[in-house]
């Protein structure tokens, strides 16, 4: 599983957003994406999954390769998609019960047998480590769960398809440190057979979970490599000061 | 000094303009008043109308019916293709497209619903004739369609903006996973903008239910009981417009009039308090957490 | 996988239809009116009274245009002035208080007062109980009664709109809000007050069931007298067409009446384009 950046920029209305970017995320793990506010971590993210051509103005240039393939060869968007599942930031449970909610990909993309589904719900539901609270309520609405078990609802949506690769847009910034362990668990763990994405504002974090780091600026990449040097012995003065606040 | 003057003034004016409304309602009851006495609730349920018999049998049953009949028929056709139209404006439109129908629904709304009712009657009535070899072309149905297009308007404003209010992380979540944005928008948005979109009915209800031009041309006006969506009827403002100047004022016939123009004020205030209440958290489409 | 890109497709076939769809509606009244009733449209149907037998088979309908303008005007000056009022004691000097709300709240409920409903009380206040008669005043002040909340509405929500800056400044100045108002908010809501105005205007010369009760009759003289009874132009098609007097003359008549409102309409946007928000 691989997932290539080759010299890709982006721009909205002539307003650029990344520069040239050049990376390589390959094999399974979680590779964390760090940097200052509006340095286009979200855009790159959007970029993998071929969302961010959904809002106005969009221009790329470059290529982005799943494993070795473009993916903005195709006009097939959906199917890109597919494969490359996302969490956000806010946790959405969109309005139906918490089975339809997990099995709305899975719908849409026409599978009907029963059995199927019931089985697809109850994997993806325990590999976001929601199950055992869920299983009983499966029929209620969504709405109703709170906020971290509604990101994890979402981490059980986008698995539901089945992906090859996982990417999540700061998923615990807006919820409580309880919540914030159990997600950091669950994408340990699925670490295992996932390339995980994981965008953060939170260099604790991203120091606990990742086993590569990327440090974004202003819309090019500063820093790329394995976690722990990149925290203890950066490369470039600019990381240093930017993980500066970082004392152990 | 001038402040208070303005204040003042403005507040008195204010002040009048809600003791009319409530002049207007005081009126009508009062004016209707000796026929709910001596007669009841049976005005309402009873279906026999022959206000010059004697004694005057004073049933408005088969217009209440009529009434209830057409305009939830017209919401039954308005839904669909209002919630579409929505749809449509908020989410597929090119702009510029966008651009010229939001002020074409703009004004559908100017045109008079006599013109409406009448080119209904010049070009449904006559469709109804000629294909299904009737001979008189009105009926309840009919009605319904035209008030369709009239409330269709005022469904698709107000549905598209409850849409549009839906904060864009919902449309995300789902396109993310593959979806297509005609199938989002059925299965994410729509549910989501439920409550929008049952107050833009009810507000189409209202204004189908207090209509009266059209319905007066189109619906057939026999004093007959209504059967199916085919058959005639007479909704209460046509029956209204119809036999007032008729009537000797005074007399039940009259007395019962007014209570016709009761009943309808009722529908329409206890729909408004129905909208008033949706309106309440109508802008907050979804519950944040 | 093929049935879902049908799906697909049938569904956004479905939303651009409608879209579509409502663009017909207009073309196609228009259209039709035009077509049926272009050729009706002569400098003689506007200058003259209605003839022939039955009366309107031919000629004109001048007194129903007369009429049609008496009634508009006489509801204007009867509601615009006690609208605007309201409007500003909504928008400027009613804070939050019970009595706005309840204020709110009766305007709304009687701009949901179906239009015949007013004609029943016109007829029953204006011309029994005050002894009118069916008149023109009677139709005016029913018509004024109806369009009172419209004026309301629209000249508050213009009101709403202007700029919150400008009266904290006026506030900061310490210059008094009536100042302000009649000085800088009023001029910068006038354009979108003035087009809830013209709406109204076209809201009443279409209406109707009020003056079906109240004032309109199929002939009448055009003495102009408020007491005399008047036609008007939506009656007129009415009964032309209800009485099978001239499909010819009607579908001029609905033309007419279309066309005057389209005016009224597209002018009330094109104002209510042009408010000023403010220099920002």
């Amino acid at each position: 599983m691989s997932i290539q950046v080759k010299n890709w920029s982006v721009f909205f209305e002539k307003y650029p957003v990344l520069h040239n970017i050049d990376l390589e995320f390959n094999g399974q793990g979680i590779f964390a994406v760090i940097g200052p506010s509006g340095c286009g971590k979200t855009t790159l993210l959007k970029s993998i999954n071929r969302t961010a051509e959904l809002d106005r103005g969009f221009n790329c240039s470059g290529k982005i390769l799943l494993n070795g393939e473009d993916i903005y060869q195709k006009n097939d968007a959906a199917s890109i998609r597919r494969r490359v599942g996302m969490v956000f930031q806010t946790p959405v449970a969109l309005p139906m019960s918490v089975r339809e909610n997990v099995l709305f990909g899975p719908r849409y993309f026409g599978e009907k047998n029963k059995r199927k589904l019931r089985d697809i719900c109850e994997r993806s539901l325990k590999q976001a480590g929601l199950w055992e609270e869920v299983k009983d309520k499966l029929e209620h609405p969504a709405g109703e769960l709170s906020g971290g078990q509604k990101q994890r609802l979402a981490i059980a949506r986008a698995l539901a398809v089945e992906p090859e690769v996982l990417l999540l847009d700061e998923p615990c910034s807006s919820l409580d440190p309880a919540s914030t362990m159990l997600i950091e668990r669950l994408l340990t763990q699925l670490s295992g057979t996932l390339s995980i994405v994981l965008v953060t504002h939170n260099l604790f974090q991203a120091k606990r979970v990742a086993h590569q780091t990327l440090l974004m600026m202003a819309g090019q990449v500063v820093e790329y490599g394995p976690t722990g040097q990149l925290f203890s012995k950066p490369v470039r003065q600019e990381t240093a000061d930017f993980i500066s606040g970082l004392t152990w | 000094m001038a402040d208070t003057l303005a204040r003042f003034t403005s507040l008195v004016v204010s002040a009048c303009a809600t003791i009319l409304l409530l002049a207007i309602v005081v009126f009508i009851a009062r004016e209707s008043w000796p026929v709910w006495s001596s007669f009841g609730l049976k005005i309402i349920t009873g279906t026999d109308w022959s206000p010059l018999a004697s004694p005057p049998q004073l049933g408005l049953g088969t217009m209440v019916l009529s009434t209830l009949w057409v305009a939830l028929g017209a919401m039954f056709i308005a839904a669909p293709l209002g919630f579409s139209g929505a749809v449509f404006l908020a989410e597929f439109a090119p702009a510029w497209l966008a651009g010229v129908i939001r002020p074409v629904l703009n004004i559908l709304t100017g045109i008079p619903s006599v013109v409406y009712g009448f080119v209904g009657a010049t070009v449904l009535v006559k469709w109804f004739e000629v294909s299904f070899d009737m001979a008189s072309g009105e009926s309840l149905f009919c009605a319904s369609l035209v008030l369709t297009v009239m409330v269709l308007p005022y469904i698709v404003t107000t549905s598209e903006a409850a849409i549009r209010s839906i904060p864009a992380e919902y449309r995300q979540a789902a396109l993310a996973l593959g979806a297509s944005r005609p199938y989002v928008a059925l299965r994410v948005l729509l549910p989501l903008a439920k409550k929008g979109l049952l107050g833009a009915l009810i507000l189409g209800f209202g204004r189908a239910a207090g209509e009266t031009m059209a319905v007066l041309m189109l619906a057939g006006n026999t004093l007959h009981l209504p059967t199916s969506w085919f058959s005639k009827g007479e909704p209460l403002s046509a029956l209204i417009a119809l036999e007032l100047g008729t009537s000797e004022a005074g007399s039940p016939h009259y007395q019962a009039l007014f209570a016709a123009g009761l009943v309808l004020l009722i529908i329409l205030f206890i729909i408004n308090l129905i909208l008033t209440v949706i309106r309440k958290d109508y802008g907050r489409v979804v519950r944040k957490n | 996988m093929i049935s879902r890109s049908f799906w697909d497709r049938f569904l956004l076939a479905t939303f651009w239809s409608a879209g579509l769809a409502i663009l017909l509606v207009l073309t196609g009244i228009i259209g039709y009116l035009l077509l049926r009733g272009g050729s009706s449209l002569t400098v003689e149907f506007l200058t003259t009274a209605p003839r022939g037998l039955p009366l309107g088979t031919s000629g004109g309908v001048l007194p129903a245009i007369k009429g049609t303008l008496l009634l508009v005007l006489i509801a204007v000056l009867a509601a615009a002035v006690p609208g605007l009022i309201t409007a500003i004691y909504l928008s400027e000097y009613g804070e939050s208080s019970k009595f706005t709300t309840l204020v709110n709240i009766t305007i709304q409920c009687m701009a949901g007062i179906p239009s015949i409903v007013t004609g029943l009380f016109g007829y029953a206040f204006f011309v029994v109980y005050l002894g009118f008669g069916f008149s023109l005043l009677a139709g005016g002040l029913s018509l004024g009664i109806m369009i009172f909340p419209v004026i309301v509405l629209t000249a508050r929500d213009a009101l709403l709109a202007v700029n919150e800056q400008y009266r904290l400044a006026g506030a900061a100045l310490g210059v008094s809000r009536w100042y302000m108002l009649h000085r800088v908010i009023i001029p910068q809501a006038a354009p979108a007050i003035l087009s809830g105005i013209l709406l109204a205007m076209g809201y009443a010369a279409g209406a109707t069931a009020p003056i079906m009760v109240t004032a309109a009759v199929i002939s009448a003289g055009m003495s102009g007298g408020l007491m005399e009874p008047v036609m008007a132009l939506p009656y007129h098609l009415y009964i032309l067409f209800s009485q099978h007097i001239s499909m010819e003359k009607a579908y001029g008549t609905a033309l007419l009446l279309v066309l005057l409102l389209l005016f009224l309409n597209i002018t009330a946007l094109l104002l209510k384009g042009r408010q000023g928000k403010g220099g920002y």
